[in-house]
């Protein structure tokens, strides 16, 4: 039995940022509205080079670069993605050729929580011995989804894509807890794109009763299994949804005053699946978090799905 | 829950200040029966819901969000939630 640990995390941010101001939609909202109910001041929008490809491989080639391996040792490819244009293939088989790679390659769809499913797969792999590095990333371009003059919706999402070196190591130098994960199909349509529209729909007061009520629980179950107290943490890092849910969610599950709270939904807005790792490598760039600190992940979004582990930060 | 008695309105109202409070921070006007949730105190309907999933714990007891629905003014809350909590305690 092998442990596993983050090796590094990178993230490839669209060069378009749009503020709230530049929003496409007319309607009575303006910055300060939005900024009070969402904490988000800007997001990325990608223009048509930016491919969920492109930048999986943009953060896939830093976090590599970051992790000092040889990509020949990847041998196996994650994608976590609910953006992907077309049915089939996955982003991931493509983006292993992009990358000069042939490792085994496929993609998760979890939405917002894919990012903490996916970690959970490559780290397992790695424990029984199928892989020995493993690329994870999460990819969205949600604002192709976006209905710009949707009232409910078209400000809060943003685009990115985020990436993780996972690396095969000693048991004893284990760095990716015990994860708790889980769904609730029967919230189905909280969060969906049904199947006569191009644009995802969300009743966002249910999903933001849905978090502010149940996510700190799993959050916490996350931290007794890494055996470690919310007031520990040295860094907390909610799926990026809305940031008065980061806040609501960090009060409820009491972390401590030292521990840094994770607001990158500020300048990206809701990337799903990239949000975790673009959060991250955030912090890591502006040297909030360090090598080795005990960070809380939880990612929730449609489904409801949800999955949450303690990671020592790369 | 405390062993307060949450049946008595006022100590409803009081809780329920308290809980305003916890969630929004001190608001500028009394925190009264006839103030309005919305225009009065000034809680957008993200704090409202806030404050809803806090009461629910507080008083032990569920507000279907029909019944968050019509509540516009303290006193509309107050009352529901002393209604529910007599008629948990009754059933108990």
């Amino acid at each position: 039995m092998n442990g596993a640990k983050i090796l590094s995390i990178a993230a490839e941010r669209p060069a378009k940022t749009m503020s709230n101001d530049e929003l496409p939609g007319k309607f009575d909202i303006d910055d300060a509205w939005i900024q009070s109910r969402t904490g988000i001041a800007t997001r990325g929008v990608a223009n048509d080079e930016e491919t969920l490809i492109e930048m999986s491989a943009g953060a896939a080639s830093k976090a590599i670069a970051a992790a000092g391996i040889d990509p020949a040792t990847i041998d196996l490819t994650i994608v976590a993605t609910s953006s992907n244009p077309i049915t089939t293939p996955g982003i991931a088989p493509p983006l292993t050729n992009r990358l000069s790679l042939t490792s085994g390659a496929f993609d998760i769809m979890a939405a917002c929580a894919g990012f903490c499913y996916s970690l959970n797969v490559a780290a397992d792999s790695i424990r029984v011995g199928s892989a020995r590095n493993v690329l994870v990333v999460g990819a969205e371009r949600i604002t192709d989804r976006m209905d710009w003059n949707d009232r409910n919706t078209c400000y809060l999402f943003g685009d990115g894509a985020g990436a993780a070196i996972v690396a095969a190591t000693d048991v004893e130098d284990d760095g990716i807890g015990p994860v708790v994960w889980g769904s609730d199909g029967a919230l189905a349509d909280y969060i969906a794109q049904p199947i006569d529209s191009p644009y995802l729909q969300m009743d966002g007061q249910a999903v933001f009763k849905w978090a502010i009520t149940e996510v700190a629980g799993i959050a916490r179950e996350a931290c007794e299994k890494a055996g470690i107290e919310p007031k520990d943490l040295a860094a907390f890092v909610p799926h990026q949804a809305n940031l008065r849910i980061v806040e609501s969610v960090a009060r409820s599950l009491g972390v401590g005053e030292s521990t840094v709270v994770a607001d990158d939904v500020r300048y990206s807005g809701n990337t799903s699946a990239a949000s975790i790792p673009l959060a991250i490598a955030r912090m890591k760039d502006e040297g909030r978090i360090q090598s080795g600190d005990s960070t809380l992940l939880i990612g929730f979004g449609s489904g409801m799905t949800w999955a949450s582990q303690v990671i020592r930060c790369p | 829950m405390s062993d307060i008695n949450l049946t008595d309105s006022t100590t409803v109202l009081a809780t329920l200040t308290e809980v305003i409070e916890e969630i929004a921070g001190p608001r500028s006007v009394a925190i009264t029966r006839e103030a309005a949730f919305d225009a009065d105190l000034g809680l957008d309907s993200l704090t409202m819901v806030e404050i809803i999933v806090v009461a629910e714990e507080r008083f032990d007891i569920k507000i279907p969000d029909s019944a968050f629905a019509e509540m516009t003014t303290v006193g509309e809350a107050v009352d529901f939630i002393t209604e529910s909590v007599k008629a948990a305690k009754a059933s108990a």
